[in-house]
């Protein structure tokens, strides 16, 4: 028996780089609409936009070009995303989001073991991710449909002005700001996670290996090994 | 946000409204606006007086606030405010990305131009800083449209309220005469 077992899909693997790379280019090219505060990354884009246009406007000229790599991104990122549910529809109880035992004991169970791992440093009796993992991947996986399916609404209402009614496009504006906020809070947490020294095998696993040591897994995630056997 | 030194204002009669829309025409007509774009439109409403149905009119186009939500909603700072308070659009900054138009709740934007940017009523600043009267102030036929200064529409006892305009925490600078018949308004 090999000494180690395999964690992560290739396309797992690959779906989670790809997405981290847009999610990052979506997140820089957003911030200048979300907010004012964050105009000076459109100014720091847009300066140069200006100087080559010569129409000295770097904030629009700016603003203009995140934009289109906020639509582009957005777009990529929706289709990688709609092709990796595609590919995974086979293989959908291995990605492991599904809970171990349903009810509420479950939950209160699940948290019980999360303190004993995360506070008291002892082996939690985790299936491959936690209630906290398997609760974040849910609120990401919601919050994004919502922000695609907003966001794509959004750029046909900016394509054809009579697309929506301006109520309505206020209304979506809102899901996709408050979206966005939801998923941001969720995925600084999942970084924080992330980047424990305790998660380095999965950390590992995720991004170079897509393997975890195999008494590792017996020991930390004992109902994942059950399963495994 | 800094203040302006003064507050201009329309200042519109709806005794007197006949709802013939020269206004709207007028300001079709000296800002080139493409079809089916009005900055300012007449717009009826139905009310009850002494047991009578008859028609009102209500003349809208941007109410320049005093606190503008298309100002401090536009991420390229395309509006400015004058210091007699007129809200100006730089459309050379415009990206239309439409977060004035959804702000406004006055409907005083629209993006539905040909090259898809914003576009409102400028109280005709061009005009009157050579003395001239808004196109719309000058087209209407029976004076119910006039200009003013919203502290001294105030102090003269002009109102806030007129059948089918809607409140907003804006401040939007439009004043109306008081009404001088009671009515019902029926929608
Ligand atoms: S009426 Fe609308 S467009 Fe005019 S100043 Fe107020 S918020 Fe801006
Ligand atoms: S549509 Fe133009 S004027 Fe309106 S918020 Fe966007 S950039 Fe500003």
């Amino acid at each position: 028996m090999s000494n180690t077992v395999k964690a992560y899909h290739p396309l797992e693997m690959s779906f989670h780089k790809n997405m981290l790379r847009f999610v990052i280019l979506l997140i820089i090219s957003g911030l200048p609409f979300f907010s004012k505060m964050f105009s000076f990354i459109a100014y720091g884009v847009g300066y140069p936009i200006s100087e080559f246009l010569g129409n000295g406007q770097p904030l629009s000229s700016g603003l203009a070009f995140l934009r289109v790599i906020h639509w582009s991104s957005g777009f990529l990122l929706a289709v990688i995303s709609v092709v990796f549910l595609f590919a995974m529809l086979s293989k959908i109880n291995r990605l492991s989001i599904w809970p171990d035992v349903w009810g509420v004991d479950a939950i209160f169970d699940g948290i019980k073991q999360m303190r004993l791992h995360y506070l008291e440093k002892k082996s939690g009796n985790f299936g491959k991710m936690n209630l906290g993992q398997k609760a974040s991947a849910w609120v990401m996986f919601f919050t994004m449909v919502l922000l695609i399916i907003s966001g794509v609404l959004l750029v046909l209402r900016n394509i054809d002005g009579s697309f929506l009614p301006s109520d309505i496009s206020l209304f979506l504006r809102n899901i996709h700001t408050v979206s966005f906020i939801v998923l941001f809070c969720v995925l600084m947490v999942h970084v924080f996670f992330a980047l424990l020294p305790s998660n380095i095998h999965a950390y590992k696993a995720m991004f170079q290996t897509g393997e975890m040591d195999r008494e590792y897994v017996k020991e930390h995630h004992p109902l994942w090994y059950n399963k495994l056997k | 946000m800094k203040m302006p030194k003064s507050q201009k204002g329309f200042l519109f009669d709806q005794n007197f409204c006949i709802g013939c829309k020269a206004c709207e025409v007028a300001c079709q007509v000296y800002h080139q606006q493409e079809d089916m774009i009005d900055w300012r439109h007449v717009d009826t409403f139905l009310i009850r007086e002494n047991n009578m149905e008859k028609e009102v009119y209500l003349s809208q186009a941007c109410h320049h606030c005093q606190e503008p939500a298309c100002m401090s909603v536009c991420p390229t700072n395309a509006y400015t405010k004058r210091d007699d308070g007129i809200v100006i659009l730089d459309r050379d900054k415009c990206i239309g990305c439409g977060y004035c138009m959804e702000s406004c709740q006055y409907g005083a934007i629209t993006l539905q131009g040909n090259d898809k940017k914003a576009q409102k009523c400028n109280m005709c600043a061009e005009k009157q800083d050579i003395g001239e009267l808004p196109a719309c102030i000058a087209g209407c036929p029976v004076k119910a449209l006039r200009l003013v200064d919203i502290v001294v529409a105030d102090e003269a006892g002009m109102v806030k309220s007129a059948v089918g305009f809607k409140q907003s925490s804006l401040k939007p600078s439009i004043r109306f005469y008081p009404k001088f018949r009671s009515a019902t308004f029926l929608g």
